[in-house]
């Protein structure tokens, strides 16, 4: 069997106990993974509402996000998410009358989309047209409209002329950090050429940098002055590279206009300091609510270990914004992989810090606290060196976060405009992420199929616009890789009926 | 004239929609979820619309939080067109915070605020 031996016991164990636990979690009603959940879970646990009623709302709520985007992005992405695999938990919890029940029910679930991805991959990999190859290209867009995040967001709560001024910025930015990692690499450069004379060697032509300082090894012999140079020129050249590359650029772009719109926001409540009134009423039912979300830590802090766990292995992507990048990490070694996990992390990490003020918000106003929690925990175990540092640095970060809970939502109360530029964020990060993955669906529909670009083009357009016109019944944000798995289909079943 | 706070994703596309068929009976406040809804508790509003992905999750939460599970309804589910009679039906039982779905605001925000027109008298 194919499918067991792509995965080992490890990653069964770790999502299984995970799927197990967050269901268990979302029974207790400890936790849940929707937004919109965690708010009528208080109705439910102080009896207003009957347990089936509870889970008919939750699955209505959720199969739109679990069919379009966890389904289709597991796929595209070659990795689980929270919506493919929280969602179905949280109804599962909520469903199941015992804890042991959900536990069972849960982790089932967990072995059902394991085993359902796998399976589904080995089944696309035998097709004569190569679809999962493809669905790399959705990546591409998605890296650069990271960059626009920010911006966007500035737009939407501070007008075009400070959008314009954050733009010119970036592009400033942008443009310096390849001259600025050009010094390092001209320095590489002199070294090469000092160390060249000292060996007295020349160099072919066309050697690039490796060749050169393989050369260069070679010649050294016991010279220590040589080596010397070339250990420096190496560094010297790598720091120059990392800082010029293209994942360096959208890190730098993206926490620059992150610093920009929340210093606008902060800039204008300390203008408007004595406007903002501290309500004493809000503050009781926060203390209260607190001490509910305190006495659930121990299963909190076991599901953020098995989430980072899950992510340092590569199982699971956090989000949609680090999904294309991961897919890309992953199948790349190296310095170019750890540049692309941390690009993955930075983009996780600024999604998270437009989500705190919704989730600190409703974990505070109802007591349940977010699955994921301020979803740091996929950061986390993106960059640790290996599974066992990031799960006990994963149950750690969740104990921080909690204990952290009452100082965010105070400084959030102080701050209301930082609650408006987090919404900005959301929505921008949705427009720039549905635009992305559209064209990269477009791109994926011409690598699929490159003597018949315009047929794969016209498919996917139309399944796009198909979409659209019967009133979106895929999301928009999903709309892109569901339409390009479809006309991978399509294109597949042609080329069997000998029409491609 | 009603005071209607607007929450959530894409303010801009919620406020534009409201204006548009309010016009002049309506006065449109953009805020956040929380101001929003504090805003409605506190009577310095009257009507909460929000919007987010899935109709239901952010749109709505903080507005159930502080207003009431009660009080509150998704009229526009992801995946799914409005519908006027069901948003009538909702705005006659008294609900006073309303989520759609991103993708649904154009269409459903009209339907929101000619039901609520309907309701005080005002068409």
């Amino acid at each position: 069997m194919d499918i067991l031996q792509n995965t080992s016991f490890m990653e069964i164990v770790v999502i299984v106990l995970l799927t197990g636990l967050t269901a268990v979690a979302a029974h207790l009603g400890k936790s849940v993974f929707h937004d919109g959940i965690r708010p009528i879970l208080p109705e439910f646990l102080e009896g207003r509402m009957k347990r089936s009623e509870l889970a008919s709302i939750s699955f209505g709520l959720s199969i739109g996000f679990i069919v379009s985007v966890g389904l289709s992005f597991a796929i595209s992405f070659k990795m689980l998410n929270p919506w493919l695999l929280f969602l179905p938990t949280d109804i599962l919890g909520v469903l199941a009358t015992r804890w042991w029940i959900a536990a069972l029910l849960g982790g089932g679930w967990g072995l059902v989309a394991l085993f359902g991805l796998t399976g589904v991959q080995a089944a696309f990999t035998m097709l004569p047209i190569d679809l999962l190859g493809s669905l790399g290209e959705l990546s591409t867009p998605v890296l650069v409209a990271f960059t626009a995040f920010p911006i966007i967001a500035i737009l939407y709560q501070f007008g075009w002329v400070r959008a314009l001024i954050a733009g010119i910025l970036a592009l400033i930015v942008r443009q310096l950090l390849p001259v600025f990692g050009g010094v390092f690499t001209e320095r590489a450069n002199e070294e090469v050429e000092k160390a060249r004379q000292l060996a007295d060697i020349t160099f072919p032509k066309d050697a690039d940098f490796a060749a050169k300082i393989s050369a260069l090894k070679e010649a050294a012999g016991q010279n220590n002055q040589i080596q010397d140079l070339i250990s420096e020129a190496s560094n010297h050249f790598s720091l120059g590279s990392t800082i010029g590359g293209f994942t360096m650029q959208i890190a730098v772009l993206m926490l620059m206009g992150m610093i920009l719109l929340i210093s606008f926001a902060v800039a204008k409540d300390l203008k408007n300091k004595n406007d903002i009134a501290i309500d004493s009423e809000e503050e009781n039912i926060f203390a209260a609510r607190t001490k509910r979300i305190f006495k659930g830590l121990p299963i909190l802090a076991g599901i953020g270990a098995l989430l980072a766990v899950a992510a340092n292995m590569g199982l699971m992507t956090g989000s949609e914004v680090s999904g294309p990048i991961l897919q890309q990490a992953w199948q790349s070694t190296g310095q170019e992989q750890s540049d692309l996990l941390q690009s993955a992390a930075i983009a996780d990490i600024i999604r998270g810090i437009s989500f705190i003020p919704l989730i600190v918000t409703t974990a505070l106003a109802t007591g349940v606290y977010g699955v994921v929690g301020l979803t740091f925990v996929f950061p986390i175990g993106y960059l640790l060196p290996n599974p066992i540092l990031a799960g006990v640095v994963g149950a750690l970060w969740i104990c921080l976060e909690v204990i952290a809970l009452r100082g965010i939502g105070r400084f959030l109360q102080r701050f209301p405009s930082l609650r408006e530029s987090s919404d900005n964020i959301r929505s921008s990060m949705n427009s720039m992420i549905e635009l992305a993955l559209f064209i990269g669906g477009a791109f994926a529909a011409m690598k699929m199929a490159p003597d018949a670009v315009g047929l794969s083009l016209t498919i996917y357009v139309l399944l796009y616009a198909a979409n659209e016109g019967l009133g979106r019944p895929i999301m928009k944000l999903a709309a892109g890789p569901v339409a390009i798995i479809i006309t991978g289909i399509i294109l597949n079943l042609l080329y069997f009926l000998h029409l491609v | 004239m009603l005071r209607i706070v607007v929450g959530g994703l894409k303010k801009d596309i919620t406020e534009r929609s409201v204006k548009a068929e309010g016009g002049k009976h309506v006065q449109v406040t953009v805020t956040s979820d929380f101001e929003g809804a504090k805003k409605v508790k506190a009577g310095d509003a009257d009507y909460y619309i929000g919007a987010c992905n899935s109709g239901g999750g952010a749109a709505l939460s903080v507005a159930i939080g502080i207003l009431g599970y009660g009080n509150c309804s998704t009229v526009a589910k992801a995946g799914g067109k409005p519908k006027a009679e069901e948003i009538q039906k909702l705005v006659d039982q008294g609900k006073i915070a309303f989520g759609i779905a991103v993708e649904s605001i154009e269409e459903a925000v009209p339907h929101i605020i000619r039901a609520l027109l309907k309701k005080h008298g005002l068409v």
